[in-house]
């Protein structure tokens, strides 16, 4: 899952960055208003951490802006000065969550998920499909009540499929989600990421669509 | 804490002996007492002398006015009618004057001019000694009596005989009493109720004032409402509208201190979620060690900061409990030459915070000392530093350890927000300190906010670390942006010294205001193009 991160602070956000690729998040931080407005673009995330001071532009005007435009990707934002008027406000602006300063990084990467579970409809935090089933919390995928071991990058792409079942899902796509824009992708990654899962999850488990991508499920 | 009296109420007090306060009703009914006992002597004399004169008078007139009458009736036949002790006389007497003798105690007797007695009223008249003195009043004692009479003598209209008519003057001084008593009988019986509507009313009066105490013993610490003055008779309203200025500044204080805790509270948030965060990623199951030691390098970076805004927000608060230094203020309106170490020093500490007595600040010593804790990062961040300082350096008074601390905070704040190769300028005259750098400045409109307690320009409030790293978007329309390849002015930060607390120039503003100088920020344009070559802050020591 892709995450934008705003945080003008530079403990905190290579902190946070740190910890929530440990977490199996992909990140993208920026520190500067302006510059992390206009990311949003630039690729699809799952969610945005916002902190509300900073500097260029502030917090709540980015929050505005991207509502006005229509963006609903899910918004945490982080606060420092404790003010209720500021959460508030935040969450009033379209804010989808907060967290107050200081917090656990456990809190913030479970309220992630939570967020993003929601935005794709899912109250329940564990995914199915067939005999998988996945604990976004555990991180912990198991196959029959058996618990299977993956590498971070193979649990968060299986996570991805669960979240979108039954969609087509491309090469490009899937790189996006799973990448952030400093990682290195070697060309056949994705390829290799998804014969491991085949060998200990079935070889049906995703479906190879030629030429387009990746499927988990038949397309609707 | 040492109580501190200005001169002027200790003057004040010295009047007041110390100890239990006196009561105003029991000094005011002494007071009352004392005053109408004395003015009522006083007026209990004048009016004895007064009555005693009229009196004297009155019956002056009517001894004077019987011995005429007597010496003007026909004596001879009255002599030769009657013995010279007669008690018929008094008849005639009687009839003459209807009773009032008897009353005025006037006694009478007539004289030939041999001295022989040949009249009298039969009473004290007849123990009348003859005298050959010229007709008139004149006071003597009378035969068997050792009571002083007044007596006036005539002689007879035909010259054969003399009259005296005589009054005892103890009856007169009788009668003067009976009139004084008369007087001031009612006064005395006055004076105890007169005392006593005295205490009524002062009490009654005073209730008001019983009412604010009353009010004050209940208040809440925190109450700042005003006292009301309705009521409240002149004299004891400016005591409780100065107590309600008291109040207003307290309220302010309260409330200062109360938003500078609230805010050091809420700017230790920041560091403490940095610490928090690192050494939860120090802590993941899944970081390797390289992760784990970039974290813990940050947490001691994190730990750094922290204990750096600790500093500075006990640096501010000392700094805030202090007050200005008159000797230091006044020292320093006075030209160059005029300044005389001795009377300075020579005056008693009485500002409570001469920790430091003031004396001309050692300007080498004091940059030395700053450049040495800056220089690291300036080396770093390759930036040249220029200190300009004249020999001999100008004579300004200050509390050296304080212009420390400010010099300090000025040289960390210019090589903080200089880019790497600038440069830092500091100059020194006898006017001014000047110190300027080659960073980016602060935008117009944060110029007037400089200052404030944690208030950082946008740009400024980043943390020493590794800023993030650069990328290119692999999608989307944003092909120009990439994750912070720069954060701003700090792009090669270096220490926790490189994190603005957001404290610093308001500690430079404090110092400054302690001592009378006049900070003042600025940008620095290029002349042509206008576009900002560098910030510059001027420390003026005096108005020149």
């Amino acid at each position: 899952m892709r995450i934008l991160l705003i945080e003008d602070d530079m403990l905190i956000g290579d902190g946070i960055e740190a910890g929530l690729k440990l977490l199996g998040f992909s990140v993208d931080w920026f520190t500067h208003g302006q510059e992390g407005q206009s990311a949003l673009a630039a690729a699809a995330y799952d969610a945005v951490i916002l902190d509300l001071t900073l500097p260029g532009m502030d917090g709540l005007e980015i929050l505005k802006s991207w509502r006005r435009s229509g963006k609903t990707v899910p918004v945490l934002i982080l606060t420092a000065r404790g003010a209720i008027d500021e959460r508030v406000q935040g969450l009033n602006l379209g804010a989808d969550d907060y967290l107050p300063k200081p917090f656990a990084l456990e809190e913030l990467a479970a309220r992630l998920r939570a967020l993003i579970r929601r935005s794709h409809g899912t109250p329940t935090p564990t995914l199915r499909h067939g005999a998988v089933e996945f604990n976004p919390d555990t991180r912990q995928i198991s196959l029959n009540g058996e618990p299977v071991r993956f590498s971070p990058k193979e649990v968060s792409l299986v996570e991805l499929f669960l979240l979108h079942k039954n969609s087509l899902l491309t090469r490009e796509m899937i790189e996006e989600k799973l990448y952030s824009w400093d990682d290195e992708v070697s060309s056949n990654a994705i390829e290799v990421h998804i014969h491991h899962i085949r060998r200990k999850l079935g070889s049906t488990f995703i479906k190879t669509v030629h030429g387009m991508g990746y499927a988990l499920g038949e397309i609707r | 804490m040492k109580q501190i009296i200005p001169p002027q109420l200790t003057r004040l007090a010295r009047t007041v002996k110390p100890g239990k306060p006196r009561s105003l009703l029991l000094r005011l009914v002494l007071f009352i007492a004392l005053l109408l006992s004395v003015g009522w002597l006083a007026a209990a004399i004048a009016c004895w002398q007064e009555a005693r004169e009229y009196i004297d008078e009155f019956y002056d007139t009517r001894q004077m006015l019987f011995a005429k009458r007597l010496a003007a009736s026909s004596l001879e036949g009255i002599v030769a009618a009657y013995p010279p002790e007669s008690k018929r006389l008094l008849e005639f007497a009687d009839k003459e004057q209807r009773g009032e003798l008897e009353e005025e105690a006037l006694s009478f007797a007539v004289f030939d001019h041999d001295g022989q007695q040949v009249l009298n009223d039969g009473e004290e008249g007849r123990n009348f000694l003859y005298s050959d003195h010229p007709p008139g009043f004149f006071n003597t004692y009378i035969y068997g009596s050792d009571e002083l009479w007044r007596l006036v003598w005539l002689d007879s209209s035909d010259g054969r005989f003399r009259v005296a008519v005589g009054q005892e003057l103890d009856y007169r001084l009788d009668m003067t009493w009976d009139l004084l008593e008369q007087q001031f009988f009612p006064w005395l019986l006055l004076l105890p109720l007169l005392l006593l509507g005295v205490v009524v009313l002062v009490y009654r009066e005073l209730c008001p004032l019983r009412v604010v105490t009353g009010q004050l013993n209940q208040r809440n610490p925190q109450d700042f409402n005003e006292l009301s003055v309705n009521g409240l008779f002149s004299e004891a309203a400016p005591l409780v509208t100065a107590l309600n200025k008291l109040f207003a500044r307290t309220a302010d204080m309260f409330e200062r201190e109360r938003a500078f805790i609230s805010d050091a509270a809420h700017e230790l948030k920041t560091p403490l979620t940095a610490l928090r965060i690192q050494a939860e990623v120090a802590g993941l199951p899944g970081a390797d060690a390289a992760v784990k030691e970039k974290a813990l390098a940050q947490l001691l970076q994190g730990i750094d900061r922290s204990a750096h805004l600790v500093e500075q927000l006990l640096n501010l608060s000392r700094l805030e409990a202090m007050r200005p230094d008159r000797r230091i203020t006044d020292a320093n309106l006075l030209s160059p030459n005029s300044r005389q170490t001795d009377s300075l020093q020579a005056e008693p500490c009485q500002t409570g915070n001469c920790g430091q007595s003031p004396a001309p600040l050692p300007w080498d010593a004091l940059v030395a000392e700053a450049v040495a804790l800056i220089a690291p990062l300036a080396e770093k961040k390759h930036i040249t530093l220029q200190m300009n300082i004249p020999a001999p350096p100008p004579q300004v008074w200050g509390q050296a350890p304080l212009i420390a601390l400010m010099l300090r905070n000025l040289l960390e704040n210019a090589v903080k927000y200089t880019p790497n190769n600038g440069n830092v300028g500091l100059e020194l005259n006898r006017f001014e300190l000047t110190i300027r750098n080659s960073g980016p400045g602060v935008a117009p409109e944060h110029l007037p906010r400089l200052g404030e307690r944690f208030f950082r320009p946008p740009g400024q409030s980043n943390s020493g670390s590794t800023p993030p790293r650069g990328g290119l978007p692999r999608s989307g329309d944003g092909a120009n942006i990439g994750p912070a390849p720069d954060a701003g002015v700090l792009s090669n930060p270096i220490s926790a010294l490189n994190v603005g607390s957001g404290l610093g120039l308001s500690i430079v503003l404090r110092v400054a205001e302690l001592h009378g100088f006049k900070v003042n920020f600025q940008n620095m344009y290029q002349s042509d193009s206008g576009a900002v070559t560098g910030f510059c802050v001027r420390v003026r020591f005096q108005d020149a």
